[in-house]
């Protein structure tokens, strides 16, 4: 079980987010022009030069990220095929619910990621009315509410996961 | 709490806890969570254990304790 990719997901998922915060951050920084009539349209971005070699090297390693989750999500269909799994699905893929113990712990873990929400939420919501908020900054908050809502699922299931290995 | 003798009949049968979880569509992992004591299985669990095992539920699951309270 500690190898099932359902129980991994999460920190592919905190991965891609940190990830795109490094994309949004470089992006957010660079100099950034919009043209769009009737017959044209063009957006272009000129990054500088530490800037664009970040990127340059950050955009191999996301797609080879998304090449390897994708085979591994073949991976598991082959090894499970009555229980297909897809990203495209509206489920979260981290959720375990092959009988009722497993249902059972993927639900105290999505309990601790509401009550961190019903927190998180609001108080997002009065930091940014309360301190002068950039782009940068709403997308740093999201990234961190994301980060903490797969950790706090990933070290709940990980908790269960390795007990019963041990 | 609720206390059980899962481990000891399965024993008995020399069952794993994976040939359990099979027999009563459960994993192996939950098998040892139960064994444990670390899950309460549902009425209906408890019932096809218990026929598994070949005894009463009451044989197989019991409370101790502040749970009679």
């Amino acid at each position: 079980m500690k190898k099932d990719f359902r129980v991994q997901y999460p920190l592919w998922q905190i991965s891609f987010m940190l990830i795109f915060f490094i994309i949004a951050f470089i992006i957010s920084g660079a100099t950034t022009s919009y043209f769009n009539d009737k017959t044209s349209f063009s957006y272009s971005i000129q990054l500088e030069a530490l800037e664009g070699g970040i990127m340059f090297l950050i955009i191999p390693v996301y797609l080879i990220m998304m090449i390897i989750l994708s085979s591994k999500v073949s991976k598991y269909n082959k090894e499970h095929p009555t229980k297909k799994i897809s990203v495209w699905r509206t489920k979260p893929l981290e959720y375990l619910e092959d009988d009722e113990a497993w249902q059972m712990i993927t639900r105290a873990a999505t309990q601790k990621v509401y009550t961190f929400f019903t927190w998180s939420l609001p108080l997002s919501a009065v930091f940014h009315l309360i301190i002068p908020t950039t782009k940068l900054l709403i997308i740093l908050n999201i990234v961190i509410l994301s980060l903490v809502q797969y950790l706090i699922f990933y070290v709940h299931v990980r908790k269960h996961v390795t007990e019963e290995e041990g | 709490m609720l206390k059980n003798r899962v481990k000891e009949l399965r024993a008995r049968y020399s069952y794993t806890q994976g040939q359990l979880g099979e027999k009563a569509g459960v994993t192996r992992q939950t098998i040892g969570f139960i064994e444990k004591g670390e899950f309460s299985p549902s009425i209906t669990l408890s019932l096809k254990l218990a026929h598994i095992l070949e005894c009463k539920v009451d044989e197989l699951f019991w409370l101790e304790g502040e749970e009679w309270k």
